[in-house]
């Protein structure tokens, strides 16, 4: 089987290059990472990702178009947020929402878990 | 002034006493002055009666009367000796003057009455009929210009309650607006401060995120620990150094040449001439200025170690323009270093080069390794500041 594919979008490029290496360690394949919501859409074009790792705050944009789009195709998503009092809106609230500073394991746990509940059907 | 003010205010007003009007008697003779008297009496007003010209001045400084009936014959001051005071002062030369004269009636004495400023002649014995006849002419004269009076004081007396009333109103209306436009300020204030602190927040915690991640990129590319202090606390103490600059500025924009002389001072040689930049004034937002401090603090570590700052002879030069105002050129050149060996493999400060070049400022890098020395060309889009709300007060 071939490796899972997490989409990464986050515009700090330390923070970028440290989740890609984090998760390609963990033997993934990483789609990106984007540093815009114009550049993730361009991705989802090419490549289709089983998880996405989404930075809430994307300096001049927030990234809700591109975990919407994520969400019509059943992709998996996963928020990562700087802020205290984050809120994601209604329609996603459901789904998990990491903090920063992040620790490696609580993100790889998350992306484990996330594709676990894609193998079995959930939606 | 609207209709309606009026009615409503002349409800609340007392009423008023009907008024009476003052007729004075000047005479010398008890018994004319007597006379005088109960022919008026009817008349239902007050007389008073003064027995010489000096006590009829007297009574005049104090009342205002509706008539004088005036002897002309007295002994002292006379009738029109006491005519011409009456007329001269301003309190009392509207006072209608009547004589009582006992005088032959002849044209000269008329003549002389009337110029004195009387308005009428009784003659003596006087006939009361007569006498009331004409002075009630004058008191109803003198009621009605007291009534027109009246009527104009409280005229002014209501319009003057109406401009208070209304000036009330308007200062209370303008201290209610005052305490709301205080009280939006106040929130709004809060508000502003509530979204200050939450900025500072998150500031905090993507910086302590990327130490985080600084950490263990140089970890993973350092063989040894002593190495990865040394590379760790250096890469920390360039990022200290742009915060630093961006809290001088409030989070504004800073100059690229004070984020050039921030970012390459711990590697300045004591020959200031080795390591130089220049360019024209461009103004970066936080953003940018913290990848090029990042930036510049590798290729700065990297000519020390393998380039031009590692003999005793090399230099670096750091020039920059501006493109048509939206992109920022910058080119690192080093020379006279020892002799250039690409690298086998791209190392981490080289991916994170690149990285905040390509990923954190949208633009493109270009790594040349040229037999005089590396050249580095940079290019990224100006971010035109403020964009976002910085940490200044206002």
């Amino acid at each position: 089987m071939s490796s899972p594919i997490v989409l990464v979008v986050e515009d700090e490029a330390l923070i970028a290059m440290d989740l890609q290496s984090l998760l390609e360690e963990a033997g993934y394949r990483v789609l990106g990472p984007a540093n815009s919501t114009t550049s993730a859409m361009a991705l989802l074009d090419q490549d289709e990702p089983d998880v996405a790792l989404l930075d809430v705050n994307l300096g001049r944009s927030d990234v809700f178009g591109v975990a919407n789009a994520l969400a019509r195709r059943k992709t998996k998503v996963i928020f990562l947020t700087g802020h205290s009092a984050q809120k994601l809106p209604p329609d996603h609230r459901h789904r998990p929402l990491l903090a920063k500073p992040y620790l490696p394991h609580v993100v790889l746990q998350a992306v484990a878990h996330a594709l676990e509940s894609v193998e079995q059907g959930e939606s | 002034m609207p209709e309606s003010a009026l009615p409503d205010a002349e409800q609340d007003l007392p009423p008023s006493p009907l008024p009476k009007a003052r007729i004075l008697i000047v005479d010398d003779d008890e018994r004319t002055a007597m006379a005088v008297r109960s022919a008026l009496e009817q008349l239902g007003q007050i007389l008073v009666v003064a027995h010489s010209g000096e006590e009829a001045l007297h009574r005049l400084l104090f009342d205002d009367y509706a008539v004088i009936l005036l002897d002309v014959n007295m002994p002292g001051m006379d009738g029109y000796e006491l005519a011409s005071y009456v007329r001269a002062r301003k309190r009392t030369r509207h006072i209608p003057i009547v004589f009582l004269t006992a005088l032959f009636r002849d044209d000269t004495h008329l003549l002389q009455a009337y110029s004195a400023g009387a308005v009428d002649m009784v003659f003596k014995p006087v006939d009361p009929f007569i006498l009331r006849s004409k002075v009630s002419v004058f008191v109803d004269l003198y009621l009605k210009q007291v009534e027109v009076q009246r009527e104009a004081e409280l005229r002014n007396r209501l319009q003057e309650e109406y401009f208070r009333i209304r000036a009330e109103k308007a200062s209370a209306e303008l201290a209610l607006r005052r305490s709301e436009e205080h009280q939006e300020a106040m929130a709004r204030a809060e508000a502003h401060q509530r979204t200050l602190v939450e900025e500072l927040n998150h500031r905090v915690k993507n910086m302590l995120t990327v130490v985080n991640a600084m950490a263990r990129q140089t970890l993973a590319t350092s063989p040894a620990p002593e190495e990865f202090t040394e590379k760790f606390l250096r890469r920390i103490d360039a990022l200290g150094r742009t915060h630093g600059l961006l809290s001088r500025e409030y989070w504004g924009s800073v100059q690229l040449s004070e984020v050039a002389r921030e970012s390459l001072e711990p590697y300045m040689l004591e020959d200031r001439t080795r390591v130089l930049f220049n360019g024209p004034p461009i103004a970066l937002d936080p953003k940018s200025a913290l990848a090029l401090g990042i930036v510049f603090h590798e290729l700065a570590t990297n000519a020390l170690k393998h380039g031009a700052m590692s003999n005793t002879e090399g230099k670096v030069a750091l020039t920059w323009a501006l493109n048509g105002n939206e992109w920022v050129k910058l080119r690192w050149r080093e020379e006279g270093g020892p002799e250039v060996v690409p690298p086998k493999a791209a190392g981490f400060g080289n991916r994170l080069i690149r990285l905040e070049l390509t990923h954190e400022l949208s633009g493109d890098v270009e790594l040349l390794y040229e037999a005089s020395g590396l050249r580095v060309d940079m290019g990224f889009p100006l971010i035109i500041q403020p964009t976002r709300e910085h940490l200044s007060s206002e």
